[in-house]
Parts: structure tokens; C-alpha cells; sequence
């Protein structure tokens, strides 16, 4: 279940941003992109999830186990998402949230699920208390495992690590690649840090794939 | 490094703002509210309640066109958020509100009246069809199980509700966060309306409580839309109130304070009802948000195309209002069927006979409007934070309280000032009625306003007068140009307090409007009711002047 990225090109009117990315993502792997601030980065996970927004235009082709995604609907791709914020619903419990996104079944198998996951990322008992009465490291790793609950093909994590403090990030760090791989899931991975690309990942520097217009751009 | 030390002028100016707002505001209002009560403590006019068989029928249309107007309201604007917000459909909405919520209660009524009454627009319109010659035999305007207020009362009370919205979702917090919600939720298999009903309205209409309050009261105890529109046989609960509270007889005015307070205790029960009902409806959307289902695509009703019909048609309603004012009052000898009038008397509206009332109702309105801005901004400038909150909803009383049952008291305490049948009386009684509005539209910007240009403003030497005149107030020239109109547009529509507190001494355009329409003297109600929709809007269109400094000055000279 690899996720290719054909070509792709990314522009706003006038002023292109990047273009011939190519990459194959396997199962269970990391592939990040790097880039300075306003390279284009958090706009092509955008693109991937289906929500980019003009003026900016994407072209080239995403596709997974061979099947373009561009023509599958946002709720139809399979794709979980990574924030800076963790976005928890404030109003629901840490369970309840969880339970949104796993996928339909017996009420029983579903909770025992949620609750499951809760207990292996070390936060056994916390179902029933509401994001605000949680740190931020715990919160996140919650994040995390709603959008893992969801069974997701693909995850685009958009420089998840930027809110928390340097202890907290290093933890979540590790907690973070674990899953993913267990998971097997494709990972894409933006950020502008170094320190959070995983070990034996793939990475790309956007900045290189920037087209001579652009950068030229930039030097005027 | 803080604010430079309070000085004695500093003192002395929020003792004085603090003095003004109690005598003003809270302490009248307080005493308002107990004279209130205190009339109706009287048993014989409880047993003449009890006794009169119009009672339960009109307590009935009461409570049935209030719930049905503020549940119609809230469902259609969920259904216009849900769908469009987001969309390029949204700013449009965004920009049509401002024209609906100028248009008064009084003008929309009449308006209204005007369509649908048997010779109305819609009669003529469809007499085209039908070959009609007379007017159908329709009980349209003024049917006795309160429909067509209800429907009007929710048209009414939609843009207001949208506004609302509309502020909220356009919060910093709320805004970034909603639209990754909303595509966090898509990548989990949820398209946007789902999660809007399942998890977005739960989360947000704890925080609509006050404006949802605020529609029910209205709707609750409206009188002169009810006049104008209303049943008449039995009326509302609250046009009864009021017919009893005009009779000099003392038995029949104990009859009204006992009237009112049974609306009072009305709306208690509703807001429980209504709580009851919220938690339960909470309870249930989260249930189906942790479900796991997905809708799928056979399910799926087109609800975007719904929600831009039902926006075009409440826009075009206002339209045909708007429309329908303008005709009317422009209009000679109007035959049925003929589509348009047969001749024009397009200068009716600049009667000279108008243009006192009209210079009055300006100039109260204005004055009222302006005396409770200064008191809003005084407020805020000097009350504490933890106070501010605290006393927010005492201020905020009036929006909420029943207007019947706050109108007895301020009108027994003007008679009490012997202010009553005085200009003063009248200013005064406007000014707490405008207050809350303009405490509405300033606080966000007030509370919101960044302390540390105060503290530069200080660190630099110059007074905080000087920061508050030069630096403050031309920054927030916007929230204080929306205040005053907004103020002057309520101030203007006030039916109830320039009536009673004014003891029928005063007319403005609203109780002529208001008066001659209930007299079933529609055509020249008409001409106050085009008044007293412009009016506002010229108020608004001033303010949006002043909000927008002229291209290539800047927005102000420090």
C-alpha cells in the first residue's frame, strides 16, 4: 500500500513554489519535507488531503496502491492528520473523541478499542476526563491516536512538534514513530527542524525542487 | 513595567462613571423590577385573570408563536451556517445582514402586512393568474392562531441569530480552528454537515445563550408587531398586558402588571424547558458522534442547495418588503387587482406634517444613543475585569427581562421622579433601553484592545487622557461608529416606553407608525413605517462613512 507522488507542482498566480516532486512512500515509512517558511510545505499536505485552498494550485498526481486520490472525496481518502494544535473536540471526553473516529461496529468491540489504545499509550483511565484537564503532551498523543483509530492509509503530519517544549517533543517524537510504523501506515512529515526527522527516514529539501523563476524571484 | 499610578482626576472620573451608571442604570433597573412585582401582588386582579376567558387562549398564542418564531430562527439559521459556512455563499450572507437587521420590527410588520393582507402584493400578484376581481377572502394578516406573526417574528429574528453567529465564527480562536475541524473530521470520513450537527452546534450554542434568550423574551412579549400583525381576538398575552396597562381604571392596570408577570414566569419556564431540551438534544448528537457512522452517499440530502434557496428567499422577502414600503407609500389610488398603483403621490413621504415627528424621533433617538455610549465606554474604561464579568449579566438585564415588566417599573419610577410625560422621563428611559445594545457591540473591541499600548502610550509621558483621545477612542473608531448606530436604530424603534413613560404626549414615527397601523390605517402607516426603516439606515450609512477613513489618511493623528 505505497503512496506515490507523481510530479507534483505546486504555484500561486504568477509565482511558482515548487514543482517536479517525485517520491514512493512504503508502508510503515517516513518521508519528510523540509523547507523554510512559506516554501509551500503545510500547502501540499493540503493538497493531499484534498483542501487546498486558492489562490494557490497544485498540479501532478498522488496516488495509493496505484489509485489517484485526486478523484476520491476528502472523506473518502483515508488520510489522518497531524496538527500543531491537537484540534481534540473540547466538549467531548477523551473517549468520546476517540470513538468519533473509529470506524462503525458493536459498541463494546469499539470502546474496548479506544480504551486499549489509550492504555498502550500510558494514558489508561484518562477516557472520561476532557481534553482541557490534560497536558499538552498528553493531549497530543490523544490526537494521535483518534486519527490512528480512524484506520487511516496514509498520515500527513504537519510540523506536529513545533508546539511542545524540547522534553515533550523528544518523547512524542519516539511515541509518534512507533505507532506509525506498528500501524504500517505511509507518513509524511512536514517541518523546518532537523531534530524531527526520524531516524533512517527519508527526506526531501523542498528548497532544491523550487523552479529558477521563483528563486529568482526571491534574489531581485 | 504597569500602568503609571491612578491620579485624583483618575480616581475621581471612575467614581464619577460608577455614580452615573447607578443612577442611571442599575439602580432604577432594580427598583424598576421590584415596583413591577410589587403591582402585581394584588389578588383581586389575579382572580379577574383567572376569571377572564381570554387568558388561557392568549397565553397560548403567547407562548405558541414565541417558541415556534425562536425554534424557526434557530433551525434555519443552523441549516444557512451549516451548509454555507465556508463557502463563497457566506460572505454574501455576511453582507445582506446589515440592511435586515436596520429594518425595524414596526416597518418589517407593516411591510409584511402590506404582501400578504387580501389586497396585498401577493393577492395582486396571483389575481393575474386566477382573473381575480376582488380580494380574496383571506384571513392572512391578523389570523387568529398567530401564524403569519410567527413567520414573521422568525424572518425577523434570523438575521439577528445569523449576526450573531457571524461574530462568533468570525472570532481568531474560532475561525482557524473551525476550518481545521472541519477538515480534520474530513479526512476521518465526516463530511462538513455531519459534523457540524453532530459535534460543531453542540460545542457551539452554549456559547448563542444570550442572544437565543434575548429572541425568545422579544418574541414572548412583542406588542406592537403583535398589534400590527397579530391575532386581535384574542390578542397575545402581551397586547392584552398592554390594553389593560392603558386603562386609567387601577383595577385593570393591577391586571396588567399581573399579566406581565405571568409572561415573566413564561419565559422562566421556556429558558428551563429550553435547557432541558439542549442538554437532552447535546446528549443525543453526541451520541451519534461517537457511532462511528458515517452518512453515506445515497443518504445524503442536498442540504447546500436548500440552504442557498432558503437564503434567496428570505432575502427576497426582505426585498418585497422593502419593496412594498416603497410603493405604498408613494402610491395614490391603488385599485384591486392592479399590480401597481394607478397613480403616484410620490411626494407623500416629504409631507410637511412629518417633519416634526421626524425631527423629534432623530433627535431622541440620537441623544439617546449617544448618552449610552458614553456610559458603555465609561463603563469599560474603568471597571476591573473581574467586576466587569461578574456585572455583565445585570447589564446585559434588559436584552432578557420581559420589556412590559421592566416598562411598569420604569414607568413607576418616573412617576415617582415625577418624570413622567417629560422629555427627560423619556430620554432616560431610552438611554436604559440602548444601553445594553451599545455594551453588545463595544465590549469585544474593549476587551479585546492590546493594555500595552496603554502602557507605551504612559511610558512615553503623555497623560491618559491624552492616550484615551488621541490613541484609543480613533482605533476603536469603528466599534464606537457601530454602537451609535446601532444604538439610534433601537432607540428609534421604541414603541412601548415613548407611549407609556411619555404619557401619549410625544409621537415619533414608530408610535405612528405603529398606531395608525393598528387602526387598520395601513396606507398611512405606511410613510412613518418608510421613515423609521430609513432613518436607521442613514444611520448605519453614516457609520460605515465614519468607520472607513477616506483612502490615503490615516486612520488617525496621534
Amino acid at each position: 500500500m505505497a503512496l506515490e507522488l507523481v510530479d507534483l507542482a505546486l504555484s500561486l498566480p504568477q509565482r511558482p513554489l515548487i514543482a517536479g516532486l517525485q517520491a514512493r512512500v512504503e508502508p510503515g515509512e517516513v518521508l519528510t519535507l523540509m523547507g523554510e517558511s512559506g516554501c509551500g510545505k503545510s500547502s501540499l499536505l493540503a493538497y493531499m488531503a484534498g483542501s487546498l485552498q486558492p489562490p494557490l494550485h497544485a498540479t501532478g498526481t498522488v496516488r495509493l496502491d496505484g489509485r489517484d486520490l485526486d478523484a476520491l472525496p476528502i472523506e473518502q481518502r483515508r488520510i489522518g492528520l497531524l496538527f500543531q494544535d491537537d484540534l481534540l473536540f473540547p466538549h467531548m471526553t477523551v473517549q468520546q473523541n476517540l470513538l468519533f473516529a473509529t470506524p462503525p461496529g458493536p459498541r463494546t468491540s469499539r470502546t474496548a478499542r479506544a480504551d486499549s489504545a489509550l492504555a498502550e499509550a500510558g494514558l489508561a483511565g484518562f477516557g472520561d476526563r476532557l481534553p482541557h484537564t490534560l497536558s499538552g503532551g498528553q493531549r497530543a498523543r490523544v490526537s494521535l491516536l483518534r486519527a490512528l483509530l480512524a484506520e487511516p492509509r496514509v498520515v500527513l503530519l504537519d510540523e506536529p512538534f513545533s508546539r511542545l517544549d524540547a522534553a515533550l517533543r523528544a518523547q512524542m517524537r519516539e511515541f509518534v514513530w512507533q505507532r506509525l510504523k506498528s500501524a504500517q501506515v505511509c507518513a509524511l512529515l512536514v517541518t523546518h527542524d532537523v531534530a524531527d526527522v526520524p531516524p533512517d527516514g527519508k527526506v526531501i529539501d523542498l528548497g532544491r525542487l523550487r523552479p529558477l523563476a521563483a528563486a529568482g524571484a526571491d534574489r531581485a | 513595567m504597569s500602568a503609571a499610578p491612578a491620579g485624583l482626576v483618575w480616581r475621581l472620573t471612575r467614581q464619577a462613571v460608577r455614580a452615573l451608571w447607578a443612577v442611571v442604570f442599575v439602580v432604577p433597573l432594580a427598583v424598576a423590577l421590584v415596583l413591577a412585582l410589587a403591582q402585581a401582588t394584588d389578588a383581586s386582579a389575579w382572580r379577574a385573570l383567572l376569571a377572564d376567558p381570554q387568558t388561557l387562549p392568549a397565553w397560548r398564542l403567547s407562548a405558541g408563536t414565541a417558541v415556534g418564531a425562536s425554534l424557526s430562527a434557530l433551525l434555519m439559521a443552523m441549516v444557512i451556517t451549516t451548509h454555507l459556512h465556508g463557502s463563497r455563499w457566506w460572505p454574501r450572507v455576511s453582507s445582506a445582514l446589515a440592511p435586515m437587521l436596520a429594518l425595524p420590527h414596526a416597518a418589517f410588520a407593516i411591510g409584511f402586512a402590506l404582501l400578504l393582507m387580501p389586497s396585498g402584493l401577493v393577492a395582486r400578484a396571483l389575481a393575474l393568474a386566477t382573473g381575480w376581481i376582488d380580494p380574496p377572502d383571506w384571513r392572512s394578516v391578523n389570523d387568529p392562531q398567530g401564524l403569519v406573526l410567527m413567520v414573521m417574528l422568525a424572518l425577523k429574528e434570523l438575521p439577528f441569530l445569523l449576526w450573531n453567529l457571524l461574530a462568533l465564527l468570525a472570532r481568531p480562536e474560532l475561525s482557524a480552528q473551525l476550518q481545521r475541524h472541519v477538515l480534520l473530521a474530513g479526512t476521518l470520513g465526516y463530511r462538513a454537515p455531519a459534523l457540524w450537527w453532530r459535534v460543531l452546534w453542540p460545542m457551539l450554542l452554549p456559547r448563542l445563550v444570550w442572544p437565543l434568550l434575548a429572541v425568545l423574551a422579544y418574541s414572548l412579549s412583542v406588542v406592537d408587531v403583535a398589534l400590527v400583525i397579530g391575532p386581535l381576538s384574542p390578542p397575545t398575552l402581551a397586547a392584552l398586558a398592554w390594553q389593560s396597562l392603558l386603562d386609567g381604571d387601577r383595577a385593570s392596570q393591577a391586571l396588567g402588571a399581573v399579566q406581565v408577570v405571568v409572561l415573566a414566569a413564561t419565559l422562566i419556564a421556556l429558558v428551563a424547558l429550553a435547557a432541558l431540551v439542549g442538554a437532552l438534544w447535546r446528549r443525543a448528537a453526541l451520541r451519534t458522534a461517537t457511532a462511528g457512522h458515517r452518512p453515506t452517499a445515497a443518504r445524503r440530502l442536498d442540504g447546500s442547495s436548500f440552504a442557498r434557496l432558503l437564503s434567496l428567499a428570505v432575502a427576497l422577502v426582505y426585498a418585497l418588503v422593502a419593496l412594498m414600503l416603497l410603493l405604498a407609500a408613494s402610491a395614490g389610488p391603488w385599485p384591486f387587482p392592479a399590480l401597481l398603483p394607478t397613480s403616484w403621490d410620490a411626494l407623500a413621504a416629504l409631507r410637511a406634517a412629518l417633519w416634526p415627528t421626524l425631527a423629534f424621533s432623530a433627535a431622541l433617538a440620537a441623544s439617546a444613543s449617544v448618552l449610552a455610549l458614553v456610559l458603555a465606554i465609561g463603563w469599560l474604561e474603568v471597571t476591573p475585569p473581574r467586576a466587569d464579568a461578574a456585572l455583565t449579566p445585570v447589564l446585559l438585564a434588559p436584552l432578557v427581562v420581559p420589556p412590559l415588566l421592566l416598562l411598569i417599573g420604569l414607568y413607576q419610577g418616573a412617576l415617582w421622579l415625577r418624570l413622567d410625560g417629560s422629555v427627560w422621563g423619556l430620554l432616560w428611559v431610552h438611554v436604559v433601553v440602548v444601553l445594553p445594545y451599545a455594551f453588545i457591540v463595544l465590549a469585544p473591541a474593549w476587551r479585546g484592545y492590546d493594555a500595552r499600548f496603554e502602557t507605551t502610550a504612559l511610558a512615553l509621558g503623555r497623560s491618559r487622557l491624552a492616550f484615551w483621545w488621541r490613541v484609543k477612542w480613533p482605533m476603536q473608531r469603528a466599534p464606537i461608529a457601530a454602537a451609535l448606530s446601532v444604538g439610534f436604530a433601537v432607540a428609534l424603534a421604541q414603541y412601548l416606553p415613548t407611549l407609556f413613560v411619555g404619557a401619549g404626549r410625544f409621537a415619533t414615527v414608530t408610535t405612528e407608525a405603529v398606531t395608525l397601523s393598528a387602526g387598520g390605517q395601513r396606507q398611512s402607516a405606511v410613510v412613518y413605517a418608510l421613515w423609521q426603516a430609513l432613518l436607521p439606515l442613514l444611520g448605519f450609512a453614516l457609520a460605515a462613512v465614519v468607520r472607513h477613513p477616506r483612502p490615503g489618511r490615516p486612520p488617525f493623528t496621534p
